[in-house]
């Protein structure tokens, strides 16, 4: 089966792709404008790293509850893979969250046949047209494509506590009233 | 021994001298000339030019010509007078007036600091206010007294487009009083429209100060120097502020080190800074030549020819050109000061490398090493023992570091 026939191909424009220096509280607004449960974090051209919404979220938690609410908004995608590979924060697992899984550094064709390879290696793995332009993404499983595609309100709406739900983590207060938001 | 002679006066008529003094001169002779010729009138000036023999009239040009030379060397010896002139050095001098003539430089001062200081904190006085009467529970708010209060706020964000400083006066103080009242009534879950929009409004102000502020720190760094080094004219405080700006930024002593920076520097920012200090020599000369034309025209001019209401336009004529022209030195000095800043910037350690130091490690030692190397030069403070560069290989470093 070619690539693009694949039912584990996610078109390009179905995941928002954020420089790794983007802050949390771009990455939740894009992934709520985006309606998914994550986004792939990109050096440059360069893509490097699936980030699910629950990853996200457990990472802004742990810094929401030991800083402050604005701090937490305001670190970065790489922080939060540094963090990740450090070891630094316990991340809760959640049977929802894809985690932070790695882009395959080879990129594949839409009309190449899917390798085998893939199911194994665990990551995504980069899609481009036959003009060298980033197609898509084939992930290696289909639960990982359904758990990114599918929106998850609870981890990327922040709900403050009179319940207003608010799309920006901001400055850790609601938007529609002067309630502090929840972490 | 004759063409090192003339290569000297060849370099003497560079493009600095020829623009920065030359022309200026030019045109301060011009004036004279035109405003002689106003006096006497035009055409008995023609008249009685045309009457002169043809030795006259060459030793009329040649003595004219002359003259200009000599105004232009004058102007080009006086270049760093004029700088210092225009930099207000002299103003101490005036005695009681010098302190009234920096009040403007002063106030301007104030007012940036006071602006880079001021917090954006229109979201927290928002939130401060509304949080003790904000209350879920109460009647639902009237759909027609929400309309009125999205219909206020954004009155006043119109208004705030228009003019920042009435937007925020009318936010404190006739916006949220009136959103305290109205959620010290109703519910507050029926009020988040309103709370929202406001909550926008105080984002969007929030923004405008922290810009505001950033902007008036970058100025205040830009074209103020130090404590205590306030000069009276702005671009006395330009150039202080670059005099100042390699030891805020490095440790490097500038009065010392900007002739070795300069020596180093090469690429475009070389050009860049030429050219900003012609037009600047240029501006600060022509501004000198028309509050000097304008002081013999108000003081001089009468004595010659009494019409007051013709002197008076000239001396005004010629202030409001020597304003002009200084207004463009500042701007001038401004563009050089960036350009000198990234200069500084961009060769630094090679100036140090120059300088037979090696290259530092971190920032830190690179200030440490620029102040061992001022005391040096500054003092003649030789008690720090310091490595020297080892000595590259003749014909370049090895071939393996060159990949």
């Amino acid at each position: 089966m070619l690539v693009h026939q694949s039912n584990l191909f996610i078109p390009a424009r179905s995941i928002p792709v954020m420089p790794l220096t983007s802050t949390l509280r771009a990455a939740f607004l894009e992934m709520n404008s985006y309606n998914v449960g994550g986004l792939i974090a990109a050096d440059g051209h360069l893509p490097l790293y699936v980030m699910g919404a629950a990853f996200l979220r457990s990472f802004f938690r742990s810094n929401f509850e030991k800083y402050n609410p604005t701090y937490a908004a305001t670190l970065t995608l790489s922080a939060a893979a540094l963090t990740k590979s450090r070891g630094e924060i316990h991340f809760a697992s959640d049977s929802r969250d894809i985690g932070l899984l790695s882009v395959a550094s080879v990129a594949l064709r839409l009309t190449d046949e899917i390798p085998d390879l893939v199911g194994g290696q665990g990551g995504f793995r980069l899609v481009v047209n036959h003009a060298a332009q980033r197609a898509g993404w084939l992930a290696a499983e289909q639960t990982i494509a359904n758990l990114i595609l599918t929106p998850q309100p609870d981890q990327t709406i922040f709900t403050c506590e009179q319940n207003h739900e608010n799309t920006d983590a901001d400055n850790g207060y609601c938007s529609h009233c002067p309630s502090k938001l929840k972490p | 021994m004759i063409a090192a002679v003339l290569d000297r006066i060849g370099s003497f008529f560079d493009r600095t001298f020829v623009v920065s003094a030359v022309f200026p001169a030019l045109i301060a002779l011009f004036i004279l000339g035109v405003t002689t010729m106003t006096v006497l009138g035009f055409e008995s000036s023609f008249l009685w030019f045309e009457s002169l023999s043809g030795a006259a009239k060459s030793a009329i040009m040649t003595s004219t010509t002359g003259s200009l030379l000599l105004l232009a060397f004058t102007l080009r010896a006086l270049r760093a007078n004029i700088l210092s002139l225009w930099c207000g050095q002299y103003v101490a001098r005036l005695g009681a007036l010098g302190p009234l003539w920096g009040s403007g430089q002063r106030n301007r001062h104030a007012a940036l600091r006071e602006t880079a200081r001021r917090r954006a904190d229109v979201v927290e006085l928002l939130r401060q206010r509304i949080t003790p009467v904000w209350t879920p529970i109460g009647p639902e708010a009237p759909q027609a007294t929400i309309e009125q209060l999205l219909q206020a706020i954004a009155r006043v964000e119109a208004n705030y487009q228009f003019s920042r400083e009435s937007g925020h006066h009318q936010f404190r103080g006739n916006l949220l009083p009136r959103l305290v009242i109205v959620f010290k009534q109703y519910n507050g879950h029926s009020l988040v429209r309103a709370y929202t929009s406001a909550n926008e409004l105080a984002k969007t102000m929030d923004a405008d100060i922290q810009i505001a502020a950033q902007t008036a720190d970058g100025d205040l760094d830009l074209c103020f120097g130090p404590a205590g080094t306030m000069r009276p004219t702005r671009l006395g405080n330009i150039v202080e502020a670059l005099d100042a700006y390699p030891f805020r930024r490095y440790g490097i002593e500038g009065s010392i080190f900007w002739p070795y920076l300069q020596q180093v520097m090469t690429g475009s920012v070389v050009d860049d800074m030429r050219d900003q200090r012609t037009l600047l020599d240029l501006g600060l000369t022509l501004a000198t030549v028309f509050t000097v034309l304008s002081m013999i025209a108000w003081f001089g001019g009468p004595w010659i020819w009494w019409d007051p209401f013709f002197w008076l336009s000239v001396g005004v004529a010629s202030l409001f050109f020597a304003w002009a022209f200084y207004l463009i030195a500042v701007q001038a000095a401004l563009a050089m000061s960036r350009a000198m800043r990234a200069g500084c910037d961009l060769f630094r350690l090679e100036a140090l490398h120059q300088l037979y130091r090696t290259h530092p490690a971190t920032f830190l030692e690179e200030r440490t090493t620029w102040q061992q190397v001022g005391r040096l030069a500054v003092y003649g403070d030789f008690t720090d023992d310091f490595a020297l560069r080892p000595r590259e290989p003749a014909g370049g470093p090895p071939a393996e570091a060159n990949p």
